[in-house]
């Protein structure tokens, strides 16, 4: 076979880190380089001779061939390896119906497990003492009015607030793992509740941990206070509240929040007359940790997870979020959210 | 009319001792203690109101408490509000499956774990 030989001789294919097997129509293997066989822990006899056909590896494989209209990416796991599979249609140019590229991502996926644990034990570590704490301090504050002078009483107020602040935080830290390890989308809890009863409990959680409490009182909810959607509250209210803390944040103006049914979804829209989002930095402000710099020179402790955890949560109950912005002019963050049916 | 009496477990000393002095200022009567084992001997012997358990503990776990409570004939018919710093957002679902009657994330407002716990008391809503 004309390509087998040209694999066979330049030895190119065998020197690289991954597995490369090109497959025909009924998925034989025309060829496998050494990674390939290595990570089936097959030989090259058993596998070009079809005593090993490659389906019954994993049957996957099979299935994705005869359904190829592009590229399609899996996990497979074989002696104790996890291969990630890529499987791409041929161009004219190469023999057979398609290529097969197996890396071995054994390390990688333990590395991850270790990550999670990790995180995971920090974030419960820390907890505990910010639970004992808060409410050391909420005492505190209960107590002050009958035998503290105005200057502790203002020491104690800064505490709380931030202590919420770091409270708040955590959960960024524990919402954004959760969506990226996908324990966010397999816990997902979808109930009806009202789009104005989330917005004002966001608010609520925001009030707790802005210095100006009354700050709060700047966002303005109007329209269809009684439309109801369908979606995982928590995960909402969190959402809501990343979008209200950057509308407060980067504005001093009102924000207006109207509320919008619609047949089959309720739209809400966000409207802040605030710094703005530029040109530039559009394309990325939906992305983890990512901070436009106007937003960082305005709040440099900002954790640039908000619109990650945002747009995460509301495309896990079924809406979608998008944001037209001029700078200096303001931001109207749009989101769409299904609608309840009773 | 005597204060109503809330037993708050879980093995962290000073969590279990401010929330306890905590909910002294809402007219609770609140006593802890620091592990699953020590938990299960004071419901039994003291037979509190409402109980505060909380789930990451070594040796028996909060489910594993939950579980016992709700076993034995002395304790099962005292409601108890899981209290923890896992949260998940199915936590109140999962505690309810389990027998729990509510359930409050660490580190919680104190104002709203008051709330519950009244209304628990009152019998609901």
């Amino acid at each position: 076979m004309e390509i087998q030989t040209l694999f066979e001789t330049t030895e190119l294919f065998d020197h690289l880190p991954i597995g490369i097997i090109l497959l025909d129509n009924e998925a034989k293997i025309l060829y496998s380089n050494q990674n390939a066989l290595k990570f089936l822990a097959v030989s090259k006899e058993d596998i070009l001779d079809l005593l090993i056909p490659l389906p019954s590896i994993d049957d996957r494989i099979r299935v994705h061939l005869t359904n190829l209209n592009g590229p399609v990416s899996f996990e497979i796991s074989i002696n104790n390896r996890t291969l990630l599979c890529q499987l791409k249609p041929n161009s004219s140019e190469l023999p057979g119906k398609a290529t097969l590229i197996l890396e071995d991502v054994t390390r990688y996926k333990s590395i991850t497990i270790l990550k999670s644990e990790f995180i995971s034990s920090i974030l419960h570590r820390l907890r505990d003492p910010l639970t004992s704490i808060k409410t050391s301090l909420s005492l505190l504050q209960h107590l002050q009015e009958t035998f503290m002078n105005p200057d502790a009483k203002e020491i104690v107020d800064i505490s709380l607030t931030e202590s919420n602040r770091l409270i708040l935080f955590l959960n960024d830290l524990r919402n954004s793992f959760y969506i990226e390890t996908g324990l966010a989308e397999q816990d997902l809890v979808l109930e009806t509740t009202k789009v104005s009863y989330l917005i004002e409990k966001a608010l609520i959680d925001l009030g707790r941990f802005t210095e100006n409490q009354s700050d709060v009182l700047r966002v303005r909810i109007s329209g269809n206070r009684n439309a109801s959607i369908s979606g995982d509250f928590q995960k909402l209210k969190d959402a809501f509240r990343c979008l209200l803390y950057n509308a407060l944040l980067y504005s001093t103006e009102e924000i207006t929040v109207e509320i919008k049914p619609e047949s089959d979804t309720v739209i809400v829209q966000i409207n802040d007359l605030g710094i703005g989002i530029s040109e530039a930095d559009a394309p990325m402000v939906f992305k983890r940790f990512f901070k436009g710099q106007k937003a960082a020179e305005h709040n440099p402790n900002g954790s640039g997870l908000g619109l990650f955890i945002a747009k995460s949560f509301i495309e896990m109950s079924g809406g979608s979020l998008y944001f037209e912005s001029r700078e200096n002019k303001g931001t109207h963050f749009t989101l769409t959210l299904p609608v309840a049916r009773n | 009319m005597s204060k109503k009496r809330i037993l708050v477990i879980d093995d962290e000393k000073l969590i279990v001792k401010s929330t306890c002095m905590a909910l002294q200022l809402y007219d609770l009567d609140a006593f802890g203690a620091l592990s699953g084992k020590e938990g299960l001997d004071e419901a039994r012997l003291k037979r509190p109101d409402i109980i505060l358990l909380d789930i990451m503990m070594p040796n028996m776990d909060g489910w594993d408490v939950l579980k016992a409570l709700k076993a034995d004939p002395i304790t099962a018919s005292i409601p108890v509000i899981i209290f923890t710093a896992r949260e998940y957002s199915n936590g109140p679902e999962m505690a309810r499956q389990k027998g729990a009657l509510d359930y409050v994330a660490k580190p919680f407002e104190l104002e709203d774990l008051a709330i519950l716990i009244h209304r628990s008391l009152s019998g609901g809503e």
